[in-house]
């Protein structure tokens, strides 16, 4: 559970999240509509498929990524959303290297 | 890349499902055997049937169990989202009725939450069926990740078992006292099992067989 909290805790990964929301989508349309580099964005998705709140299927050579949230975190989600719910992530573990491949 | 889609993400839902159906089972032994009272028992098994309708609803929109209907139709997730919730709300009334209502205004009205909600489900996924097999729009098609297979299967199995329970449950609870409902459980089994046997082979293929369908009638709905 501590792992969906830390996922909910980035507002980078809930605007994700929420972009999902109206279907699945590649990494690719993912990471334009944010401006950072695409191995933040990796990492990003790579934390929120840890926490198990999104999944990914190879289509080709994109990467689709597609929601799925139980009802718990989906409120969850909206409560994060609604309170502006950003804890500070522990920096002390190093990051693991960004494993998705980014798609078109 | 790793292929490891959805990895064990039914398992805690049928965890939590089959420990449920152990205690309604307990319950129901303990009040063959006296050492629990008929009312008491009766209360016992709604709030064990309500917490069963709670689960299957927070986890429905993660196993997803409509994944098999073509990629493109949307409101797929939505539609299960909202199943979702719509048994969360069935099981929490009850989990209510049970716990704080007298037992027979209790049973009285449970069964017209949970057809209610049976109902609403089944009429939006009927539609999405609709709407998936006439104007889908068609993604490219792929193999399925390894493991879909199995995953969709236990997602099929949890979602009938649910289904089962809580409908026999609901008919058993308005026509107890009837007596021709002797052999409600019998023939609920044995239409779910039927039911089951027919859609398991269906939603778990190695190819998403709504394409199939889909591609019979993709003109339809343009004339």
């Amino acid at each position: 559970m501590s792992s969906v909290f830390k996922a909910l805790s980035d507002p980078t990964r809930r605007r994700v999240l929420e972009l999902l929301r109206g279907g699945p989508m590649t990494a690719g349309e993912l990471a334009d509509h944010f401006r950072v580099s695409k191995p933040t964005m990796s990492a990003h998705f790579a934390v929120l498929r840890e926490a198990g709140l999104i999944a990914s299927e190879r289509r080709g050579t994109s990467v689709v990524y597609e929601l799925q949230l139980s009802v718990l975190e989906d409120a969850l989600l909206t409560f994060a959303g609604v309170f502006g719910w950003e804890l500070r992530e522990r920096r002390a573990r190093p990051r693991r290297a960004a494993s998705p491949a980014l798609g078109r | 890349m790793r292929h490891r889609r959805f990895p064990g993400v039914v398992r805690p839902a049928a965890f939590a499902f089959l420990t449920l159906a152990a205690g309604l089972l307990v319950v129901t032994v303990l009040q063959a055997t006296g050492a629990v009272g008929l009312e008491a028992s009766r209360r016992a098994l709604g709030v064990l049937i309500g917490l069963m309708a709670i689960v299957t609803g927070n986890f429905l929109p993660k196993i997803r169990p409509l994944d098999a209907l073509n990629d493109a139709t949307t409101g797929v997730s939505a539609a299960e989202r909202a199943a979702g919730w719509i048994l969360i709300a069935a099981g929490v009334s009850f989990v209510a009725l049970f716990l704080a209502a007298p037992l027979a205004l209790a049973r009285a009205l449970a069964p017209i939450a949970g057809f209610a909600s049976l109902g609403a489900i089944a009429l939006d996924w009927i539609a999405l069926l609709i709407r998936s097999a006439v104007g889908g729009r068609h993604a490219p098609a792929g193999p399925p990740e390894p493991g879909t297979r199995e995953r969709r299967a236990s997602a099929i199995w949890l979602l009938f078992a649910f289904v089962y329970v809580f409908a026999t449950a609901c008919l058993k609870f308005i026509a107890d006292s009837q007596p021709w409902a002797r052999g409600i459980a019998t023939w609920s089994f044995l239409g779910f099992s039927l039911g089951y046997a027919v859609v398991l082979p269906l939603a778990s293929s190695r190819e998403r067989p709504w394409r199939r369908i889909a591609w019979h009638f993709r003109g339809w709905g343009r004339t």
